[in-house]
This record gives structure tokens, C-alpha cells and sequence, in this order.
């Protein structure tokens, strides 16, 4: 089966790009391979581990599970773009004070998740950052008790 | 990992998409794209045609008329979730919401019209839109229809709705008084969808009554269909809820339901899933009397 192809404007990052893309090419997909955002990683493919969460428009999401037709016109941001040259957010300080990582792969997408959560509730309960914040990233490293205290130790700072 | 190719279209209104359905052999919805789109790619469904619908601004919006409350069929769960209508007007919908996998991101774009399209015993909505009482709303080529859930879904991932057909809105019916909902879930480890999940809709006369005046209660994730639970209902309708009272309705739970039809599979056996009901609706009818207090009967 041969497709019309679809062209697309994105703004990844401050940047917009126009992209002719099959029409099931993945959100994922474009920023890696034709954007270099490698920062965005891919897990299980299926919706559930977030490793590849981005920002569209404010709003986090994971983007293997969006095609990158359904992005027109969106402003996507990737976790490459919080830190101010260099310096890092409270959220990114915070990730790394407390040891939050281990493998490290999980991070970018928990990282852009917790960065949209601390927007709506800034003074979360442990409970809340476990069943709310993290309910769409998995770890498989850590057991999240150093996550959880990161996100507690990030929204102290934000208040 | 990819699906396999499709054709891609952006419906501008619901006429649109209704046009675009017809025209192709073989095509399909995209909303919010979380349960289809893992679908695609494991190849369990290969449409030709995909219709994008997110543009159409009339299946956006929540609001109320005089006696029904309207939600949009691209409400995201978020949206749900968050709106101050539905935690006043039909409380246990917001609340079953909450417990929908997939965290944040999904709920940011996954919408009511697909997840109850989709039919997924375990997928939440439907235990929640069977307590109200929802009628789903469908358009197509001969026009809309209103179509009672108990009626729009058949079995397992299976609905009446036509290869043409779309979900545009739920309407739920309102009531006066204070009406109150909860939802209880065992989730399944792996996919986070219910195993056993019970929608409670219980209408009381002000916020210190406990006189049950109606008790609507669903469980879905336990048969193919969400079934109601005729049997705890009567124990609690028309009567003053006290803790034996609780206790007694939830442990009949089970009693109106035909246990043969109960699923039995490698997420869950029937033993399980019926020895999961009597403590989810325990749990599912206390999260919805809330902070009220109960006395013992003298």
C-alpha cells in the first residue's frame, strides 16, 4: 500500500520544522531520528512506561502513542530544554541531590511528567506523587523511593 | 515498532467524518489514540484509513441541560477528571476516572468516546456510565442516535456501533438531591486495567442523610458486559444506611449475578474475581456515603 505523505509543522524546542512524514510515523520517531532529540527514550512502545514522555503543548504525553500527524501545529518540548545553559531546574536539582537514578533511562520522561504535575498540585503528598505523578512512568531500577523524595524535595522548592 | 500503513484524514465536523467513514472499506476512529494505536502496532488491527476527529470542536465541551448533563465525546479523561459539573452532578464518573491507567499522559488525551467505544471490560468507564444511567450518542450515516450502555455494549471489546458510526457524546441523567459516587478497583498488576472495578451512585436527600433514596451499583471487569448488582441495590434502596446494613449488601453482592458468566482467564480466574466483588463494593459504596455518620440500628 503506497500513502500520501503528510506535512507537518512542529516547533520542538524553540525551533519550528517542517517534516513530510508517512502518516504512521511516530511522535518518537521524528524527534529521534530526524530532530536528534535522542534525550527521548523508548521503553515498551505501548503506552505504559513513559520513558519517552514529552511536552505538547504544556501538556505531557507519551509521544510513541501519538502519530506525528496528530502533532501539527504543536509546541513540543523535550526535557533537553529545561535547563537554562547549563543550569538546571529545581526538578532536574532535585532528581540529582537525592540520587533519584540509577540507569538513568527513565529519567527524561519522569522528569517532563513530574515538571507538568508540580504545575497543577505544588504541594503534593507522598501518596499523591506515587499515584498521581509517577502513575505513568516506570522505574525499573530504584523502587521510586528516592524519586518520590525528589519530587518532594523539587515542589518544596517551588513553593 | 510501526503499524502497518494507512491513509490518513482530518474530518472537520461530524457530517465529515461520517462522509470519510463511508467512503473507505475499512476504516477507523482516532481520538486520543491510546488504545488504538498499541493495537496497530501489535498488528491486532490493521485499518486502511484512519479519521482524525480531534479537530471537531462540537464533540468538545461539557455542560448540563435541564435534566442531563452532556459530555462531549473527546473529553479527555483529564477534562473529566477535572470538572466541577460532574464532581456536583454524577460524582462517581470523575471519580472512576481517576483510576484509569496510564497516568497523566494518557489521561491528558484519551477520550471518553474511545475508551467506552472500545468496550474493555477492564477499561473502567462503562461500570460508571451503566450506575447513572448514560445513554451513548451516535451519529452516522442515518442520522443520531441515543443508545442506553446496558444496550451499546455487547460483550468484550464488542459494541453496536456501526463501521459508520462514531460517539459524539454521553449524556448522563441528572437528579436532585445529593448525589454521591465511588469506585473501587483491583487493578490487574501488568496493565493496570480493572480486574474487578464497582461503580457506586448512591442519591441521598442532603449531605447528613443517610436515608438511601436510590443505589445504582455496576461492576465491570468481572463479566464481558459491566452488570448491575440488583441484589446489594435492594438492600440499600429506600432504607437508612447503617455499617450492618453496608456489610450485608456487600456480602450479596454476588447473589443476583449469573456466576457462569463470569471471566476466567490468565488475567484472573472466576474463583478470584468473585472472592475480589464483596470487599470492592464495600470499599466502592464507603468511598461514596463519605464523611456522613452512621448509626447502628436499635
Amino acid at each position: 500500500m503506497t500513502v500520501e505523505k503528510e506535512e507537518v509543522t512542529v516547533t520542538v524546542n524553540g525551533e519550528s520544522h517542517v517534516v513530510s512524514v508517512e502518516p504512521r510515523e511516530l511522535l518518537s520517531q521524528t524527534l529521534r531520528e530526524r530532530m536528534g532529540c535522542t534525550e527521548i527514550n523508548i521503553g515498551c512502545e505501548s503506552a505504559i512506561c513513559g520513558a519517552c514522555t514529552v511536552q505538547s503543548d504544556g501538556k505531557s504525553v507519551k509521544s510513541c502513542t501519538r502519530f506525528t500527524v496528530q502533532a501539527d501545529g504543536a509546541d513540543i518540548r523535550t526535557v533537553s530544554d529545561l535547563a537554562d545553559e547549563g543550569t538546571l531546574t529545581d526538578i532536574q536539582q532535585a532528581f540529582t541531590d537525592e540520587h533519584a537514578l540509577q540507569c538513568g533511562y527513565c529519567t527524561p520522561g519522569i522528569v517532563m511528567a513530574v515538571d507538568e504535575y508540580l504545575d497543577h498540585n505544588t504541594d503534593p503528598s507522598r501518596e499523591e506523587i506515587r499515584n498521581e505523578a509517577l502513575q505513568g512512568n516506570l522505574c525499573r531500577c530504584t523502587g521510586y523511593e528516592n524519586i518520590v523524595d525528589a519530587v518532594e524535595t523539587a515542589a518544596e522548592k517551588l513553593d | 515498532m510501526h503499524t502497518e500503513q494507512f491513509s490518513y484524514h482530518r474530518a472537520e465536523s461530524v457530517k465529515h467524518a461520517v462522509e470519510l467513514l463511508e467512503t473507505s472499506d475499512d476504516a477507523r476512529i482516532l481520538a486520543g489514540g491510546q488504545g488504538l494505536i498499541p493495537l496497530m502496532k501489535k498488528r491486532e488491527l490493521t485499518p486502511d484509513a484512519l479519521v482524525d476527529i480531534t479537530q471537531i470542536d462540537e464533540l468538545r465541551g461539557i455542560e448540563r441541560t435541564d435534566d442531563t448533563i452532556r459530555i462531549g465525546g473527546l473529553s479527555t479523561h483529564r477534562e473529566i477528571a477535572d470538572s466541577a459539573l460532574l464532581k456536583e452532578t454524577a460524582p462517581v464518573v470523575p471519580r472512576t476516572v481517576a483510576h484509569i491507567t496510564g497516568g497523566q499522559q494518557v489521561h491528558n488525551v484519551a477520550t471518553i468516546g474511545g475508551n467506552i467505544a472500545r468496550a474493555h471490560p477492564g477499561y473502567d468507564y462503562e461500570g460508571a456510565l451503566l450506575s447513572t444511567g448514560s445513554q451513548i450518542v451516535v451519529s452516522g450515516p442515518a442520522g443520531k442516535q441515543r443508545v442506553p450502555v446496558s444496550e451499546f455494549v455487547r460483550g468484550p471489546c464488542s459494541t453496536t456501533l456501526a463501521e459508520t458510526q462514531l460517539v459524539t457524546s454521553i449524556e448522563i441523567p441528572v437528579l436532585s438531591g445529593d448525589r454521591r459516587g465511588g469506585y473501587a478497583k483491583k487493578k490487574e498488576p501488568a496493565s493496570g486495567n480493572a480486574i474487578v472495578g464497582v461503580a457506586t451512585d448512591l442519591l441521598f436527600d442532603d449531605d447528613q442523610s443517610t436515608l438511601v433514596k436510590s443505589a445504582r451499583i455496576a461492576v465491570n471487569g468481572l463479566q464481558g458486559c459491566a452488570v448491575r448488582l440488583d441484589a446489594t441495590e435492594n438492600r440499600l434502596e429506600g432504607k437508612q444506611l447503617t455499617p450492618d446494613r453496608l456489610e450485608a449488601a456487600a456480602d450479596d453482592a454476588s447473589s443476583s449475578l449469573d456466576s457462569s458468566a463470569v471471566l476466567d482467564n490468565k488475567k484472573a480466574s472466576a474463583e478470584y474475581r468473585l472472592c475480589l466483588l464483596e470487599p470492592q463494593v464495600q470499599k466502592s459504596i464507603r468511598q461514596a456515603v463519605g464523611e456522613r455518620t452512621l448509626y447502628s440500628q436499635t
